[in-house]
């Protein structure tokens, strides 16, 4: 079962830059990224995120998430359940997407990009969801902790308009 | 996730998509793409009412492909949206899968 929370509402600034933060976990299953996305989504709506930011924060968290369930092996007796915990900080100049899991050791950000073959038929279908992660993120982090891995993608906010008193 | 079919002139085949090619999505309709496209040589997959791609969408998209090109014809996607359009761009999937910006373009591609 999901469990989420407003984690913190900090508003340093009003309108649409406040300062927040939400966190959600939730197994690790596919069944569970379409409501991640809705989560997201939601989140978006609320901070009034550019369609462009959101898109790129979706498509982060659908790749991140979707790699721990494909790439953890089957739950042993005795294991741990395979959880995923999101947390998303909305800030005045970036959104901070930290995806942390209890699987097995993977470091997105040295994980080599897939190369497109010269030819469809040389080509094997899948593998491009690392490569969409670097290019759609400002910026990528990872670290290994104690139980498991911490991803933290971040997404710069391209302002709709200059600040007061600021001419263009 | 939906699923249209439509046969165009010179036997070109035409999968028009809507909705989210999220994981879902791609599930959803994996097994109707692949029907569709199966023993075809020449198809363009519709995207215009696409509002989301992600990898598993471009896995079937590839998919598709493969299969176009083995009966020595080819896959390519038509009218995307912005950020659609970026995904298949940024993965480079857009080197072995065509995009096309307007009907006018179709049958120019497919040499017709």
């Amino acid at each position: 079962m999901s469990t989420w929370s407003l984690v913190s509402e900090l508003s340093a600034f009003s309108g649409p830059c406040a300062k927040k933060a939400w966190r959600r976990e939730f197994p690790a299953v596919l069944r569970e990224v379409g409501p991640c996305l809705a989560w997201i989504e939601a989140i978006a709506r609320t901070s009034r995120l550019s369609d462009d930011q959101t898109y790129a924060i979706l498509l982060c968290a659908e790749e991140l998430v979707t790699n721990i369930v494909r790439h953890n092996p089957p739950e042993t007796a005795g294991a741990a359940p395979l959880c995923v915990a999101m947390s998303l900080q909305v800030e005045e100049d970036r959104v901070i997407l930290t995806i942390e899991d209890n699987g097995v050791a993977f470091d997105v950000v040295q994980a080599p990009t897939k190369q497109i073959e010269p030819s469809i038929d040389l080509l094997e279908p899948g593998g491009l969801g690392v490569g969409l992660v670097k290019r759609f993120a400002s910026n990528l982090q990872y670290f290994r902790t104690q139980t498991g891995n911490k991803v933290v993608a971040s997404f710069i906010t391209e302002c709709a308009s200059a600040p007061d008193g600021v001419k263009g | 996730m939906k699923l249209e079919i439509a046969e165009l002139e010179n036997g070109i085949v035409k999968v028009l998509l809507s909705g989210r090619l999220d994981v879902d999505g791609a599930l959803e309709i994996d097994d109707a793409f692949r029907t569709a496209v199966g023993g075809k040589k020449n198809v363009v997959v519709d995207l215009a009412d696409v509002t989301y791609l992600a990898s598993l969408g471009i896995r079937t998209l590839v998919i598709g492909a493969k299969a176009a090109s083995q009966m020595g014809g080819k896959l390519v996607v038509l009218a995307p949206q912005r950020n659609v359009e970026k995904v298949l761009r940024e993965s480079n999937i857009d080197t072995l899968i065509p995009i096309l910006g307007d009907d006018a373009d179709v049958d120019l591609v497919f040499g017709f």
